[in-house]
């Protein structure tokens, strides 16, 4: 039984206690007495000479740098959230519920786009619109505003080559030789 | 208990005990038994259509039919020798080496996710399993592409578990690619920066966006293709609005980039090899790291030079000209290999002779890549044994010569056990040759109109035929020199040190095997993963040395290192 | 050295957090390409199909007595979509100030919302399938039918995907698995709003243009 739950144990634990950060260097002769690894074949002192050896080779990393959140001049919390600064107003609202509504109010706008004559322009209402939303949901629903910005390429890179394939498709006569 | 009190393989999943088969087929998140399950699995799926191969080699000794009832057994033999080799291999073997590499070079504990991890590999034995019932119901038999209508309207049930299974292949590799890019973001140690990396994990990371971009267009076609089989749709039946060519483009909108898939980790490998084995700095780091990420981008506007017969002839330039622009970051990577070989002071060990053995033979598969982007004469050798040749010059001279590279490299690492050298070299030799000789007459094949994907053929093509199959069968028994090669080095090789070859990198900077937590102590990563021949380097390989036990190739650095470590304080 | 060990773990606790939501963005990366897939299969028919589109687009039907056009119906299912999502960040919102019981009420909002969303589907299949419009069988009809129902039933197998999700956070909400660090309700977000926007993709593709 031991034997199964023993590479949980250490797995869990890298999920909380293992990851990177500049004071964990300082806490290194703390972490070091790892008790859940029994009979080391090499005692501890011996393997912090290596990592001794090691740091020697390089110099302290940079600092990360806080990211700044996208369209902050224009939206932002107030208030610690209970009200809202929109485009010069201050609304007693939160920020989510700002942002429903503007949601709310450009579907309704879709609607009737739809119901009127087809034409061209419609059609290039309908899709600005229809992004405005999808933006407005990622940016302030799915905070990718003031998140990393590796979660703002992971959406970009597959909208990029997914959009590529897709005109292709669109272009390319459905039978191959188009005669 | 044994006489053996060091565990076999694995890292130390239970302390002191030794690691049996029951280990194996546990579920357990440590991501270094996860890694050898990974290895163990594909590598019986290797056998596997090996054997397949092996079949297909036989029936083709003479021009017509000798061992198969008619051409459609012959169909289903190479439809899933092609699949299972790729999906049940090659990508999962890949995937056991970035498993069980991955958190040690990154001198982390375990991967990001480690239940997901478990769960994207426990997808792998029942999609193996689905695809192999085929046999049961008329095995799939549209080649490893499955275009319709013959995978649509003419094919058997298997067709459809074909597809179930490559969903569940699918499903795995982009969960496991999610957790290989989180882990490379989130648990680098202090004093790793992305260009502090070894190149290997460049190489997966550079694999991953693939994957996570590429498959799904192969879920999404599949789904399509299920739809079809299953509920009756007419996605790919053009007598009812569908579109044939729908299932080609997203099919190859995947299967091109999945190329790279398969190839991108043997380069990684690679890396690691020539460098260490050639006690130098790597060549260009830069180059390498980014031209993986080249490969990756541009790898997804080719697709389309799979079809230049099939394709409106109005694309087929543009899709050359892409085609031949994915040749530079590789010719880029090929030179930097190149350049760190030169002035080294090489190791012949069976490493390093796969490593070169990789690197010759790609190089041929590059070539003839080349040559099939050009369209007109793609246009003449489309569907000949060219393909098939260039094809395993690319996959078998690049990526399993990778794999064999990396299995000499690691096995120290994995077993706490060197396999033997001169068995090692003796299968270099053997594959080597026979490689050769079996895929390389294909060209002349080809070129002389010999079409693939037939059991059948023009009587003016048995001689080369039988050579190729002559070598091929040598080729296959090779293979068992590397497994009994295994087998006798676990039950009687020579220890391992923690660091038989005096590495930089750090996955080597703890016991052979690992220990369940990896490493002793917060690790701290050589600032340069590739500064052979720096004082700094000795310094701290010397430290290795003294707190782990004496390195088994203590052979002395190139002397004259071309470009030194940066050696910043000390 | 405690202190530092605590900051140490806050830390920690950071990266975990940002280690769960990229490798959802990144899934989510994977179902970007998957559903270009299914709606790209679609409007490749539609660009060449107008006619069908345009009858479909244009039928009516009876609500309640009422001749209504029938993007009405998926227009309502649309405006529940966007609430239920709205309903989700105002949980997380609960959850960031520590409050249980708001967190499980907004996210039980969620939920329903998500099961009138598919109580409605079901119900626009059903007229759309008395229309003619099947998934398997010949003619233009069906051929639009197969193109239709591919990504939008797979997007309601999301929503019921993201239902169960949100029963099992509501349930872990009331444990208090949240009242620590609520990254399993961001998680669960991420998730949720993504089969959002693409609904708001299918919405305007599928049934506006």
């Amino acid at each position: 039984m031991s034997e199964e739950t023993k590479p949980t144990e250490a797995a869990e634990e890298s999920q909380t206690m293992w990851l990177r950060s500049e004071r964990a260097e300082a806490a290194a002769p703390a972490a070091a007495s790892i008790t859940d690894a029994p009979s080391p074949p090499v005692p501890a002192p011996a393997a912090e000479a290596v990592w001794a050896a090691a740091r020697a080779s390089h110099a302290d990393a940079p600092a990360p740098r806080a990211p700044r959140p996208l369209l902050s001049a224009w939206i932002d919390e107030r208030d610690g959230g209970d009200s809202t600064y929109f485009f010069g107003r201050i609304i007693p609202m939160p920020m989510y519920t700002v942002i429903f509504a503007v949601l709310a109010v450009i579907t309704l706008v879709e609607v009737i786009i739809s119901e009127l004559p087809e034409g061209f322009l419609g059609t290039l209402l309908l899709v600005a619109l229809s992004l405005a939303k999808a933006v407005l949901v990622v940016l302030f629903y799915m905070h990718l505003r003031s998140d990393s910005r590796f979660f703002a390429a992971a959406l970009i890179l597959p909208l990029i080559i997914g959009l590529i394939s897709a005109m292709f498709l669109l272009a390319v006569p459905t039978t191959g030789y188009p005669y | 208990m044994a006489t053996i009190s060091v565990p076999l393989i694995g890292g130390r999943a239970v302390e002191g005990k030794r690691f049996g088969i029951s280990d194996i087929l546990r579920w357990t998140v440590d991501h270094k038994v996860i890694g050898i399950q990974y290895m163990l699995t594909a590598s019986f799926f290797f056998i596997v259509g090996g054997a397949l191969a092996m079949l297909i080699r036989w029936e083709l000794l003479t021009p017509t039919l000798d061992i198969m009832a008619d051409g459609q057994q012959y169909n289903q033999l190479f439809s899933i020798h092609g699949t299972v080799m790729i999906f049940l291999w090659i990508v999962p073997m890949m995937a056991g080496f970035g498993n069980y590499l991955l958190p040690l070079m990154l001198g982390a504990k375990d991967m990001a996710f480690p239940w997901l991890n478990a769960f994207a590999f426990w997808l792998i034995p029942p999609a193996g399993i689905l695809m192999l019932m085929g046999w049961f119901v008329g095995q799939a038999e549209a080649g490893w592409t499955s275009y319709p209508p013959l995978s649509t309207l003419y094919s058997l049930d298997g067709q459809t578990l074909w597809a179930m299974s490559l969903h569940l292949l699918g499903l795995s590799s982009i969960l496991g690619a999610v957790n290989f890019i989180v882990t490379i973001k989130n648990m680098r140690p202090v004093g790793m920066g992305y260009f502090q990396m070894p190149l290997f994990v460049w190489a997966i990371l550079a694999t991953s966006i693939i994957i996570l971009m590429a498959t799904p267009f192969l879920a999404g076609a599949l789904t399509l293709l299920i739809l079809d089989r299953v509920v009756g749709t007419q996605f790919f039946n053009p007598a009812q609005g569908g579109d044939v060519l729908l299932w080609q483009n997203v099919f190859w909108f995947y299967s091109h980039p999945a190329v790279y898939i398969m190839v991108l980790p043997a380069f990684g490998i690679l890396s690691e090899v020539l460098s260490v084995h050639a006690r130098k700095p790597i060549f260009g780091y830069r180059a390498i790291a980014l031209s993986s990420l080249a490969i990756a981008l541009v790898g997804f506007t080719v697709w389309a030079h799979h079809m230049f017969t099939s394709l409106t002839p109005e694309l087929r330039i543009p899709f050359m000209i892409t085609s031949m622009i994915i040749a530079v970051p590789t010719g880029i990577k090929v030179f930097s290999w190149l350049g760190t070989l030169f002035m080294g002071k090489i190791r012949f060990t069976s490493a390093m002779l796969f490593g070169l053995g990789f690197l010759s033979m790609f190089v041929i598969g590059g070539i003839s890549g080349v040559m099939l982007a050009s369209v007109p004469y793609n246009i003449h050798v489309h569907d000949t044994y060219f393909v098939v040749s260039h094809l395993h010059f690319v996959l078998y001279g690049g990526s399993v010569f990778g794999i064999y590279a990396g299995l000499y490299h690691w096995f120290p690492k994995i077993s706490g056990r060197m396999l033997d050298e001169r068995l090692g070299r003796l299968h270099f030799i053997v594959t080597y040759i026979s490689f050769f000789f079996t895929f390389f007459p294909q060209h002349i094949l080809g070129m002389s109109g010999m079409p693939r994907r037939v059991a059948v053929y023009a009587p003016e093509y048995q001689s080369l035929n039988v050579v190729v199959s002559i070598a091929s069968f040598i080729l296959g028994i090779s293979t068992f020199i590397l497994i009994w090669n295994v087998i006798v080095s676990l039950r009687a090789g020579k220890r391992a040190s923690a660091n038989p070859w005096r590495a930089l990198t750090l996955e080597w900077a703890t016991s052979s095997p690992p220990p369940v937590t990896n490493f002793i102590g917060d690790p701290v990563p050589y600032r340069n993963p590739y500064g052979y021949g720096s004082e700094s380097a000795n310094a701290y390989l010397n430290a290795l040395e003294s707190a782990y036990g004496p390195s088994e190739h203590p052979s002395p650095d190139a002397p004259k290192a071309i470009k030194p470590a940066p050696a910043a304080g000390d | 050295m405690s202190e530092a060990r605590l900051e140490a773990g806050v830390h920690h606790a950071a990266v975990h957090n940002d280690s769960l939501k990229f490798g959802m963005w990144l899934f989510l990366a994977s179902e970007v390409i998957i559903f270009t897939v299914l709606i790209a299969a679609y409007v490749v028919f539609s660009l060449d199909n107008r006619g069908i589109v345009k009858q479909i687009h244009e039928s009516t039907i009876n609500v309640l007595g009422l001749r209504l056009p029938s993007v009405f119906l998926v227009a309502l299912n649309t405006f529940f979509l966007l609430t239920s999502s709205w309903t989700l960040v105002m949980g997380l919102r609960e959850a960031e100030r520590g409050s249980r019981k708001g967190l499980a009420q907004w996210i039980t909002y969620t939920a329903i919302l998500g099961i009138v969303f598919l109580v409605f589907q079901y119900i626009e299949y059903g007229i759309l399938a008395h229309e003619g419009v099947v998934i398997n069988g010949t003619g233009p009809l069906a051929e639009f039918g197969m193109r239709f129902y591919t990504p939008t039933a797979i997007h309601g197998a999301h929503v019921l995907v993201g239902v169960l999700w949100a029963f099992w956070v509501i349930r872990q909400a009331n444990r208090g698995a949240y009242d620590q660090n609520p990254v399993g309700v961001e998680v669960f977000g991420l998730y949720w709003h993504f089969v959002d926007v693409v609904w708001i993709v299918i919405f305007t593709v599928v049934y506006l243009i």
